[in-house]
């Protein structure tokens, strides 16, 4: 039970930490998730996203939703920037050293959706508690 | 038990959120207690909640009600349902007791042992209607008893609505049901042969319960929350007026982690 009970307290923390490929490079995007529903479909986001690198040289953010990236750093080992996003689906914010180079950090936004397509996974149950 | 089930539910976490599952399996680890409506009684103790269901193109299995659905467009689902009947949940916590008074207050000349009658699970059989929207949720459903327990029925109506403040998620939701003279009689009723000095025989009419219901959730991710629930459940006048019954209302609350895999 109290194994139980540390893993159900630590774990959430863990679901907190921005996703990293890497530790040499680092990309924390807040915040990381949105709650949609029928009635608010998206989300109007400001996303603040940092990243860091062990190594000063050309980095670039992209993200999942546009081919070119959304801002570069020359001889840097650290920035940050803003991004205003209307978001309905979950997507990826990667660092990289190009267009074509290979992903050095990701972070993802997640996206909840709390009308299911099937509203039979809405109604309510005749469980004592019907809490979740 | 439940422990062991949530311990499995984590270990297949990973397989399970791979891809869409007709599966919904849920966790809650935390605190919350239900009132006892019911004389000499116990009130209901929660730390784990379980949620698991399965839903089907037609069949599906939520927390045990049983449904295979027949009708599903934009407007409604309709769905043939089988369930287990609630209100026997309160009797399976109540205590024997000795009184030395009668049911109006008089001296009795020896101790007299009340006991509160127990009552059996019925299974009930009937239709849900399922329609939503950006108004809210609807959920209406009828139940008559196919085993033979209480040989009455229960209509019900709920209606609900999301609310979203950035990682909270409230919902607030209302609801009434109506049950029939022959559930009301045989859960709340007592018989002329459980009666006694001390409790007097009861026979309860038709009733309509009421019940506002508020859950809240601050999702720290997609899978993990912090969730709170608060219900009250007022009984119906003719229960509520049975010698059985102290309260006339439930009242049930829970604060805890919850994980949805």
């Amino acid at each position: 039970m109290k194994r139980l009970l540390a893993l159900l307290l630590l774990v959430p923390l863990a679901a907190l930490a921005d996703d990293t490929a890497s530790e040499a490079h680092t990309l924390s995007v807040k915040p990381l998730l949105c709650i949609v529903d029928a009635r608010t479909p998206a989300c109007e986001m400001r996303f603040a996203i940092r990243w860091a690198s062990d190594e000063s040289g050309y980095y670039c953010v992209f993200n999942e939703l546009e081919t070119e990236a959304l801002r570069c750093w020359r001889q840097a080992q650290a920035g940050d920037l803003r991004d205003d996003r209307t978001v309905a689906e979950s997507f990826s914010y990667w660092l990289k050293q190009g267009v074509d180079a290979p992903v050095l950090a990701k972070a993802t936004v997640d996206v909840l959706k709390k009308d299911s397509d099937d509203r039979r996974r809405r109604r309510r149950t005749r469980h004592v508690w019907d809490i979740l | 038990m439940r422990i062991r089930i949530a311990c499995l539910l984590l270990l297949l976490a990973p397989v399970i959120a791979a891809a869409e599952s007709p599966w919904r399996l849920g966790a809650a680890l935390g605190y919350g207690e239900r009132s006892n409506p019911l004389a000499q009684s116990d009130d209901v103790p929660l730390l784990l909640d379980l949620d698991i269901a399965y839903f089907g193109e037609r069949f599906f299995f939520d927390n045990g009600d049983l449904g295979v659905t027949f009708v599903d467009n934009a407007g409604i689902t309709m769905s043939a349902m089988a369930r287990f009947n609630s209100d026997r949940v309160f009797f399976g916590r109540t205590d024997t007791k000795f009184v030395v008074f009668d049911a109006v207050g008089a001296p009795l000349s020896q101790a007299i042992e009340v006991v509160i009658p127990d009552r059996d699970y019925a299974i009930e059989a009937g239709f849900e209607l399922l329609s939503d929207g950006p108004w809210g949720f609807l959920q209406l459903s009828a139940f008559q008893d196919v085993s033979g327990t209480h040989k009455g029925f229960e209509i019900d109506a709920s209606y609900g609505i999301g609310f979203r403040f950035e990682n909270w998620y409230i919902e607030p939701a209302i609801g009434l049901a109506y049950k029939s003279k022959e559930l009301n009689n045989y859960y709340w009723g007592v018989r002329p042969e459980e009666a006694n000095d001390a409790l007097p025989a009861f026979e309860a009419a038709d009733g309509i319960n009421a019940r506002m219901r508020l859950r809240a959730a601050y999702y720290f991710s997609r899978e993990w929350s912090f969730a709170l629930s608060a219900e009250y459940e007022r009984l119906n006048d003719n229960a509520a007026s049975s010698p059985i019954v102290e309260r006339d209302s439930m009242l049930g609350y829970f604060a805890g982690l919850a994980y949805r895999f």
